[in-house]
């Protein structure tokens, strides 16, 4: 033994009993900041301040006092105790965690100089004797062998524990509802037969099926083949298939989907939308011109379509069975939305341009799925699609600000964008085979060549905004809110006459055999022959107020007034 | 002892006690007006990247001079004191984030999300430990990994397991390398940091659930060490594939083993082999079939493995938020639930039709399938590799590292009396 050995061994008792003492001192550190946290611990989570009997109890005596501005000074000030006591825990905590890693970080480094020096050299006699034969490792190959079924016993047991009552294999495919009998999309011919969606087929406002009466009056009964009242209120026109009329209306406490018989006016039935998941809670604030049931359903022969101001999208069978239906978010806009729906195909086409972003969505008609979205960048808009014919192909067209857009049906893609709109835009375009228009006050009527893409005129003056222009037989039409009504040639843009009506309009012009309808916001109807010069044919009332578009089917118009539909015919 | 037991009881009552401080404060406003104005929230800013860099920098450094002290120093206080730096350093200074253990997640990520750009200092941190396993074993585990190191101060008292059970139990940490590349490779998440169990004590912050694990871990890893590193960490396994084939490896002795025994219980972590008996207590032939039916059985398990993987795909697949959310959203839908959630919720207000989240939680459940049969296949090799590597029996003539095993503590180098002749050597020759 060397003399350091010596020294070593003669001082080394005293290290390690220091070394005990410093950790037995730092476990009661630990153990008296442990305790007093977990008591912290308890006391905080039992006692839930904002549950504090004496805050409670001067909250109801609040109520009871009728604010009592004594009593809510007091409410305020045990308020404000509780939420001190609540902090002052929390930082307990905190500082008591501190203290604790420090406890523990002492108590284990004492720990480990105790272990350093009582470490012996170790007692190799105590070890097993040495075998002279290798033993196969039987065991742990088993051993890896069962950690291995393990591991699938496992995986068997989390699928077969997987959750009742869920879809576990294609999900989606569970999902599809019951597949309606096929039937296929209409043709073009059956779509310029009936009334699909606003403003006609395709959104053209021109009626296919002949001339309508050009004078009635519901005062008298004259040409009112019947009146229908409608439950619920909503500036949505009439859409027509067959001999069904749908409407929708809106108020607080529903939303419904009306079926008239498009024959007697007798209210088949009505579907109240129901179920739709997350349908905001609450009705959204709308303005009152535009309500909660502005834009119109679509039909096409198989459903009928609507959406409201909720966002609520869905599609209803022709018994007024719901087929489909979701909440497609609600459109951030400061009036409500009110872009109508339109159908292609086997698509439904909806225009969804709110605060948040501006949207095109596709969804499958039978199934409600999406087919393809387009995100665009528009500001807001309560325009409604139509559909035209560009290089030979379908087209939607829409319009909004700062972009009059068309896109292909089928995939979504951008055929046409031309950068001429402004204002808050509520006009819908036309399309008169050749050339779109579109239209909005404050802003500019242009026309545009969808095979350029380009501006071929535009005008300033007499603008609308509510009522969508009109193009036929060469013709523009605009009708303002202030009642001018004004004629353009289409294709050179000259303004060839103007004239001004008593009332405004709302709805938009709509062209029957070789007239014009113009219905203004008094319920009476303009009607004036297709011409480059102005030529009143008569005006006819319904005696209510009217701000929607008519339907002019086989001879009849369909209109809808503040509280009635009408049907007006021979 | 008696200090050991105070050990235990305050490592448990540390984790409850410590849970509550942890848990973020939240307090509602007050429903009246006060004249207060609340402040707006902000978050902190992120590291600016040359901090990043000066990181990685350290971890160079502190894994270079690890490599020193183990391979040419030999010397365990050094390596002891630079992994309790360590700890400080990238466990309590840095929160333990990013680690490279966790970096593993970023690199599968950037593979297999074109759209996810792994920074390069994360990608540092996820190889320098990889390529100095490569050369000098997994010193990183020794010195520098902050996970290794909090378990290190505690092993007051390693028991040491029998070596049947420490082979299975090491085949634990492939099935998380499997599942983790799974959940990662199919954007499900980062599950190895979502459930590290210490990471809580770095940042004084996390939930009752994980600091509990964590306390747990630190209370069982007093008498088995490192129990995280050696039967669950992922990152474990690469690193034991690095020093399978390292260059340059700590050894027991400096030079020559004498088979004194004195080093046979030293490693807490079963990294010592013995030598063997030239005498094999079975014939030949029976090992030489066994080899032969496992060959034949490896493409079984390989299969089994595999359609194990693609059926578990389904259910695991619920990890991931869009199915989850499909199927919540589809049980509000079918009225099995009247209750929602923050997801279901949030995807009612994006206004998306719920058939589209139904289509990608049924792409979502594809690529968990497709990769729920790789990870099975995987795991079947490594399972009928793991089972004919022991049947093979080689021969051993000294005490040896087991290189994968092998944390690089240099523990045993003490035990050795070679070591300490070494040592005592120029003061032997001066008397």
């Amino acid at each position: 033994m060397s003399p350091g050995d010596e020294q070593k061994n003669a001082w080394t008792p005293a290290a390690y009993g220091a070394a005990r003492a410093t950790a037995s001192g730092a476990a009661v550190f630990c153990m008296v900041v442990c305790a007093l946290m977990v008591i912290n611990h308890v006391r905080t989570t039992a006692a839930d301040p904002l549950d504090s009997p004496a805050l409670q109890r001067l909250i109801a005596q609040l109520a009871e006092s009728g604010d009592d501005p004594i009593v809510r000074e007091q409410v305020r000030a045990v308020d404000l105790l509780v939420r001190k006591a609540y902090f002052t825990s929390e930082r307990f905590q905190r500082v008591g965690a501190w203290l604790l890693g420090g406890g523990i970080a002492v108590m284990l480094a004492a720990l480990h100089v105790m272990r350093l020096i009582s470490r012996d050299v170790p007692d190799v006699m105590a070890l097993p004797a040495e075998q002279d034969t290798m033993q196969p490792p039987t065991l742990a190959r088993w051993l890896v062998a069962a950690v291995g079924l393990g591991v699938v016993t496992v995986a068997i047991v989390i699928v077969a524990r997987s959750p009742a009552g869920l879809p576990t294999d294609d999900l989606a495919a569970q999902l599809e509802r019951v597949p309606e009998t096929a039937v296929a999309a209409p043709s073009e011919a059956q779509v310029l037969d009936n009334w699909p969606s606003f403003r006609g087929p395709f959104g053209s406002a021109r009626s296919n099926t002949g001339t309508a009466p050009t004078a009635w009056d519901a005062s008298s009964g004259e040409k009112i083949l019947w009146r229908a009242s409608v439950p619920k209120p909503g500036f949505n026109s009439p859409v027509i298939w067959g001999d069904r009329v749908f409407l929708t209306g809106a108020d607080a406490a529903a939303e419904e989907i009306y079926c008239f018989d498009a024959d007697t006016g007798e209210l088949i039935w009505t579907h109240t939308v129901s179920h739709i998941p997350y349908s905001p809670a609450t009705t959204p604030a709308v303005s009152a011109d535009t309500g909660l049931a502005a834009p119109t359903a679509a039909v096409d022969g198989r459903r009928v379509y609507a959406i409201f101001a909720t966002g609520n999208l869905v599609a209803v069978d022709f018994a007024g069975n719901m087929v489909w239906g979701f909440n497609l978010g609600q459109p951030e806009n400061p009036y409500g939305h009110a872009s109508s729906l339109m159908t292609w195909e086997d698509l439904l086409l909806v225009q969804f341009d709110h605060d948040a972003g501006g949207n095109l969505y596709a969804f499958d008609s039978a199934t409600g799925r999406l087919a393809w979205h387009v995100s665009r960048d528009v500001f807001a808009s309560w325009a409604s699609p139509i559909l035209a014919q560009i290089d030979s192909g379908d087209s939607v067209v829409l319009s909004a600000s700062p972009f009059i857009e068309a896109y292909n049906p089928e995939d979504g893609s951008l055929v046409m964008s031309v950068d001429c709109m402004g204002g808050e835009v509520g006009p819908s375009p036309a399309f008169d085979g050749e050339l779109i228009f579109a239209a909005n006050a404050y802003a500019l009527v242009a026309s545009i060549d969808p095979a350029k893409g380009s501006v071929v005129w535009e005008s300033y003056d007499h603008l609308p905004d509510v009522s969508s222009p009109l193009a036929a037989d060469g013709l523009l039409w605009l009708a303002t809110s202030d009642g001018t009504v004004a004629c353009f040639d289409a294709s050179e843009g000259d303004l060839l006459w103007i004239h001004e009506f008593d009332r405004g309009f709302y709805s938009s012009p709509v062209s029957a055999g070789g007239n014009v309808y113009l219905t203004d916001r008094s319920g009476v109807t303009h009607i004036v022959r297709k011409g480059r010069e102005f030529d009143l044919v008569g005006s006819a009332s319904i005696g209510q107020a009217c701000v929607t578009t008519p339907a002019i089917v086989n001879g009849r118009v369909y209109l809808r007034g503040e509280t009635e539909l009408f049907c007006i015919g021979e | 002892m008696k200090g050991l037991l105070i050990a235990v009881v305050f490592l448990t009552l540390s984790g409850v006690a410590t849970a509550p401080a942890a848990g973020a404060g939240r307090y509602p406003e007050p429903d009246f007006e006060s004249g207060y104005v609340i402040p707006t929230a902000t978050t902190p800013a992120p590291n600016a990247p040359s901090w990043e860099y000066l990181h990685l920098v350290v971890l160079a450094a502190v894994l270079a001079v690890t490599a020193l002290l183990v391979l040419k120093v030999r010397y365990r206080a050094g390596v002891y004191i630079l992994m309790i730096v360590s700890l400080a350093y990238f466990g309590f200074w840095r929160q333990g984030c990013i680690c490279p253990v966790g970096s593993q997640q970023n690199v599968i990520l950037g593979i297999s999300d074109s759209s996810y750009t792994v920074p390069i200092f994360v990608i540092g941190f996820f190889f320098l430990p990889l390529v100095t396993a490569v050369f000098f074993g997994r010193v990183f585990c020794g010195a520098v990994c902050p996970l290794g190191a909090v378990q290190d101060v505690v092993a007051l008292r390693p028991v040491r397991i029998p070596e049947w059970l420490e082979h299975a139990l090491r085949m634990v940490p492939y099935v998380i390398l499997s599942l983790m590349v799974l959940f990662v490779a199919t954007g499900a998440g980062f599950i190895v940091c979502r459930y590290d169990p210490f990471i809580a004590f770095f940042r004084l912050s996390g939930s009752a659930f994980m600091v509990t694990v964590g306390a747990v871990f630190l209370i069982a890893g007093i008498f088995v060490a490192r129990p995280y590193c050696r039967f669950l960490c992922p990152y474990a396994v690469l690193l034991s594939w690095g020093s399978r084939l390292s260059w340059l490896h700590a050894t027991i002795t400096p030079d020559e083993c004498v088979k004194c025994r004195l080093c046979e219980n030293a490693c807490p972590f079963g990294a010592i082999q013995k030598p063997t008996p030239e005498r094999i207590a079975e014939p030949r032939e029976r090992g030489v079939k066994r080899l032969a039916l496992l060959s034949l059985l490896l493409p079984l398990i390989v299969a089994a493995g595999m359609v194990a993987g693609w059926y578990a795909g389904t259910p695991l697949s619920r990890a991931h938020k869009t199915v989850y959310t499909a199927e919540q959203v589809y049980m509000e839908e079918a009225g099995l639930t009247d209750q929602t959630t923050l997801e279901s919720e949030a995807f009612a207000a994006a206004g998306r039709p719920a058939a589209d989240l139904y289509e990608d939680a049924e792409q979502v459940r594809g690529r968990f399938r497709r990769g729920g049969a790789l990870a099975g296949a995987f795991l079947g090799v490594v399972f009928g590799m793991k089972m004919l590597s022991l049947s093979i029996y080689r021969q051993r003539d000294d005490y040896e590292i087991n290189k994968a095993w092998c944390l690089s503590c240099a523990r045993c180098f003490n035990y050795c009396p070679r070591e300490q002749a070494r040592r005592s050597g120029p003061r032997e020759q001066d008397e």
